[in-house]
């Protein structure tokens, strides 16, 4: 079964007079295990066309899938759940709480699912030593670097064993050696654990490491690459 | 939970200036609630003895006339007495005859209203023996004597043992006249009796105004006072009849029941404009942390935070703050309220008779009193508050729209 | 500079305005309790000094101590007389208080007879508009006014014969004396409509057993505020009679005014706490609004910018805050006081038609006054906490470094 089935997916935004179709008609079907990049030009619908699978927003029209379930029929609390469950995010900007240690940030979504103190202590440090921050557990989002927040960011969104991560321009923010390091993290989670990734990223190296490169223009797919 | 609980306390400490600020704002007003309740009670207590606890007891029994019209032959028969006695539920009961009459001592005269009363069940039913000032209340068992009101002895310049002459008119018409014995000086906090009761054996006062076995009313103590009711609902099928009525005490002065009710209301006043006040306060603080964690919010979202528990971090936060408002305010308040028990307001170098209000002469110094229940409910309307005034906040930050607020910045 | 405060303070719309609500709420609330305590403290001042007293007093020494009955004026006449000529534009009242009985073939009842001039007191006093039936004094001797409740207790009815005894001036005999009860009045209020009675001087003066004798000859001037030197004129003018005390209207009710003053103080304490509540809303506001912009002053100090000047900044834009609030504050204040200086409080239902404090009895309908002078004070000092309130914040902005001012996030 894939992970997700989207289906002529539009997305219109209302700006004042003018609608602006961000999507207009996206088809695209990703399978368990892949490492897939979405890139286009700015403004292409690359972070809109996430926050739909992301079910983060609504899209206007169109078939959306999301391991499984039709997310046209969840409430927000089942949207809730599932962001919870069953997907990661990571962020341009790390997007940390800033009033939560580099384990509190990572551990927090497994608190939230009820796991219980111990097994999630545990987790998170094998998390957090998988990402190479053994040690930095206690530190604060301001005592990080950009690349260790990032890291930290990752902790946080695979921590509770997703089906799949999102990440929109994971290494905008880094430079070039510690994105090299956090793309080389990631396929190694991908190739090691399973774990599904699909990336918006204008980064080449990014596309370099994916495996399907998904080319957008003008809210619709216009290539789509499998290595 | 705890989860949102570590959130919560460390999101407050993140301004610690703002919360203290705000936290110290609704002490402030916890602090003088709290004072001016215990203030307003220490003077409704005062109120309340003399009108309640010394006049009317539980249950009041006389002729239905009477209380209105005060006429000397709308009486009672004294045995109605034993059958009170013997209704279940009967603490102690009193009876009382009054009249009024010229007191007179060597070379003055004054108008008084005797009332007289059983010297042994009298101190039963009400606080009157612990108003004794000078000399003893009646003592049981004779006759003869006469306890009198402060002011009224004053004002015949006598004391115990002197002799005072009573003069009145009798239910036959004719004037009589007895002599009676200084026992006692009374200090009741009722303006009239001060200034003008004098307490007399029932049995005397019925020889006076020859009125033999016949009472006005009969003062009831039972044995649950806050369950008056279905006593008074007994008693009432037992005994009452064209000429014997049985009343509770707010049934027999809606008056005072009254002035009971203004104590709720004048409470309310206060917490209202004090909370309204600080209510805005924290208003204000919950609004701003809110949106200036848009983002960090909208972050909780994405990774899926529910709408309800995002409701919930934020009220966790701001009763968080309560609480913090809430020691901080005891801690003020008690301070304020032990100085208003123990010391009182001194009013004595102004007003050294004391303050009458509506009949009751308050002592110069006016000391607190502390209800719990007035202390908890400050407690409580701070809670109330401060969950009310992040309510909104707190649903904002529920509707959050995630893509929004990521994009936010 | 104030344009650029404004602008600042409208960044955030919202926080802004809930301050501003807060200080208006604040505020609203003091010019009600100011005006319903000026409309009050008038009323109880007015009453009580025209009811117990006057703006000038004369009494024989000791009177004011020990309140004795007995001691009296013994040249009332030409006393009354000589004020007369000194206060032309004053209406002057003499009485004599009597303590006795009143009798009638049914009842009796301890009263206070007041001996008065019936035209004087008509003018100071409602109660001649309270008659429900019959007439007020006409200067018939054998006339008297008595309450309700009295008439209902004696069974008598207007035309009725009364006698009232009594004991006065160090006789040592009762005396008594025949009245017709030539009219009945309602209060509402138990002690004057049960125990008080209303004869006219010779009359009372006649049962006293003295001829030309008073307790007290009042005077009542048309400006209250004269009395202190009235008194101190009329002191000067009856030098040269013995036995004798002129005090001001302070002086002759010092209870009530005690009253007045602990009331005031405990309203200002709670006024000054509530602002205090008010101002910390009001420092958290601009404490905030200073500190989200740290990053801003680091620029505007980096680009030549005194640290004074910011300073200024942040307190002008307290200031604006203050008079915003303050400006809002006394217009609805002023709105919301409306019905009460028209209609007033209506108190009826908890204390009946009249209420009684201090020994003045009052209608529980409280009519509210216009204070222009303290909502004035107020008000301005309103806007000064304020402004005071942003002190600290400005201090924390002069303070500032740009480097690290700069790199704050
Ligand atoms: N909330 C919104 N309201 C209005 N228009 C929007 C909104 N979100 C996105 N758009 C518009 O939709 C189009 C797609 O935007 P999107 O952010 O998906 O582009 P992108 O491919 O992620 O671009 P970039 O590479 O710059 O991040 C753009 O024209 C954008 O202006
Ligand atoms: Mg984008």
């Amino acid at each position: 079964m894939s992970i997700v089935h989207v289906s002529d997916l539009h997305r219109e935004y209302q700006q004042g007079a003018v609608t602006v179709k961000a999507l207009r008609g996206v088809d695209l079907t990703i399978e368990p295990g892949e490492f897939t990049a979405l890139m286009g030009p700015s403004g292409s619908g690359k972070t809109t066309l996430l926050n739909m699978i992301g079910a983060l927003d609504r899209p206007t029209s169109g078939k959306l899938l999301v391991d499984g379930k039709d997310l046209a029929s969840l409430s927000s609390s089942q949207l809730s759940d599932l962001r919870l469950h069953r997907l990661g995010f990571i962020f341009q900007s790390y997007n940390l709480i800033p009033v939560l240690s580099a384990l509190e940030n990572a551990e927090f979504v497994l608190q939230l699912q009820g796991m219980a103190r111990d097994e999630r202590r545990k987790r998170v440090r094998e998390t957090l030593a998988q990402v190479g921050l053994a040690g930095m557990e206690d530190r604060r989002p301001g005592e990080l670097s950009g690349g260790q927040q990032q890291r930290v960011a990752v902790a946080r969104a695979i921590a509770g064993k997703p089906a799949l991560v999102l990440a929109d321009e994971p290494t905008a923010n880094l430079d070039s050696a510690t994105a090299q390091g956090l793309i080389e993290l990631m396929e190694k989670l991908n190739h090691e654990h399973g774990i599904t990734f699909l990336f918006a990223t204008h980064d080449p190296r990014v596309m370099e490491a994916a495996h399907r490169v998904v080319r957008m223009v003008d809210g619709k797919v216009a290539e789509d690459l499998r290595k | 939970m705890s989860f949102l609980l570590t959130v919560a306390w460390r999101n407050l400490w993140r301004h610690k200036r703002r919360s203290l600020i705000t936290a110290t704002a609704m002490a402030v007003g916890v602090a003088l609630c709290m004072a001016t309740l215990a203030f307003n009670d220490g003077m409704f207590e005062a109120i309340f003895d003399v009108m309640i606890e010394q006049q009317l007891g539980h249950v009041q029994v006389h002729h239905p006339d009477y209380p209105k019209k005060r006429v000397m032959n709308d009486t009672l028969p004294a045995e109605i007495l034993t059958r009170i006695d013997g209704e279940p539920g009967t603490v102690a009961a009193a009876p009382r005859l009054q009249g009024f009459a010229l007191l007179g001592s060597e070379t003055k005269s004054s108008g008084a209203l005797l009332l007289g009363v059983d010297p042994e069940r009298e101190p039963k039913v009400t606080p009157i023996g612990k108003r004794v000032v000078e000399g003893t209340f009646l003592p049981p068992g004779e006759t003869g004597g006469i306890v009198l009101g402060l002011r009224l002895a004053d004002e015949l310049g006598v004391g115990l043992g002197d002799s005072v002459v009573a003069v009145t008119q009798a239910s036959d018409g004719s004037l009589g006249n007895a002599l009676y014995t200084v026992t006692g000086i009374v200090k009741t906090g009722s303006a009239q009796i001060d200034r003008s009761g004098a307490f007399v054996s029932v049995a005397d006062l019925q020889d006076l105004l020859v009125l033999p076995d016949q009472l006005h009313n009969i003062t009831i103590l039972t044995d649950d006072a806050t369950d008056i009711a279905p006593y008074a609902e007994r008693l009432r099928a037992d005994i009452a009849s064209d000429t014997v009525e049985v009343q509770t005490w707010w049934e027999a002065s809606p008056q005072s029941a009254q002035m009971m009710s203004m104590r709720d209301f004048s409470s309310v006043i206060v917490l209202g404009i004090v909370f309204g006040a600080a209510g805005l306060g924290i208003l204000n603080t919950m609004m701003m942390s809110v949106f200036e964690r848009t983002r960090e919010l909208g972050v909780l979202k994405a990774l899926g935070l529910r709408p309800t528990r995002m409701v919930g971090l934020i009220l966790v936060e701001s009763v968080l703050l309560a609480s913090l408002a809430v020691s901080i305010g005891l801690a003020l308040g008690g301070g304020l309220d032990a100085f208003l028990v123990l010391r009182g307001i001194d009013l004595s170098a102004s007003a050294k008779e004391g303050i009458s209000f509506s009949g009751v002469v308050l002592d110069p110094v006016i000391k607190g009193v502390v209800r719990w229940e007035g202390v908890a409910q400050v407690v409580g309307a701070v809670f109330f508050v401060s969950l009310a005034s992040s309510l909104w906040p707190a649903i904002r930050a529920a509707r959050l729209d995630p893509v929004e607020s990521l994009r936010a910045e | 500079m104030v344009v650029l405060a404004m602008r600042n303070l409208f960044r955030n719309t919202r926080r802004t305005l809930i301050t501003v609500l807060a200080i208006t709420f604040g505020l609203a609330m003091v010019h009600l309790t100011i005006t319903l305590q000026t409309g009050s403290y008038a009323d109880l001042i007015r009453t009580g000094v025209s009811s117990m007293a006057g703006h000038v007093v004369v009494q024989a020494k000791g009177y004011q101590e020990e309140k004795d009955g007995d001691l009296v004026l013994t040249r009332t006449a030409e006393i009354s007389q000589r004020l007369a000529k000194a206060f032309p534009e004053g209406t002057i009242a003499p009485r004599l208080v009597l303590g006795g009985l009143i009798t009638s073939p049914r009842g009796s009842v301890g009263a206070a007879v007041s001996g008065i001039d019936g035209a004087a007191e008509a003018k100071l006093q409602e109660i001649d508009e309270h008659v429900v039936q019959g007439t007020w004094l006409t200067g018939d001797a054998r006339g008297i006014v008595i309450g309700r409740d009295m008439a209902d207790a004696l069974q008598v009815g207007f035309g009725d014969k009364v006698v009232y005894m009594g004991q006065h001036g160090g006789a040592t005999e009762v005396s008594s004396r025949l009245f017709r009860v030539i009219g009945i009045f309602r209060m509402g209020n138990a002690d004057l409509d049960g125990f008080v009675a209303f004869v006219d001087l010779p009359a009372a003066q006649e049962a006293f057993g003295q001829p030309d004798v008073a307790n007290q000859v009042t005077v009542h001037l048309p400006d209250p505020n004269r009395s202190p030197a009235a008194a101190a004129e009329a002191r000067t003018l009856l030098a040269d009679i013995d036995g004798i005390e002129v005090l001001d209207w302070k002086q002759a009710l010092p209870e009530l005014f005690a009253l007045i003053e602990v009331d005031k103080t405990s309203g200002d304490v709670m006024l000054f706490l509530l602002g205090a509540i008010v101002a910390m809303g009001a420092l958290n506001t601009v404490l905030m609004a200073a500190l989200e912009r740290t990053r801003e002053f680091g620029v505007m100090l980096a680009l030549g910018l005194r640290p004074q000047q910011l300073a200024r900044l942040i307190l002008t834009e307290g200031l604006l805050l203050g008079l915003m609030g303050a400006g809002l504050g006394l217009v609805v204040g002023t709105a919301l006081s409306w019905p009460l200086v028209h209609y007033g409080l209506d108190y009826s239902a908890y204390m009946g038609d009249t209420y009684e404090t201090a020994g003045v009895v009052l209608s529980s309908v409280i009519k509210g006054r216009f204070n222009p002078l303290r909502m004035t004070t107020y008000t301005i000092a309103a806007t000064f906490m304020t402004a005071a309130a942003a002190i600290y914040p400005a201090v924390q902005v002069a303070r500032l470094q740009p480097v690290e001012a700069m790199r704050h996030t």
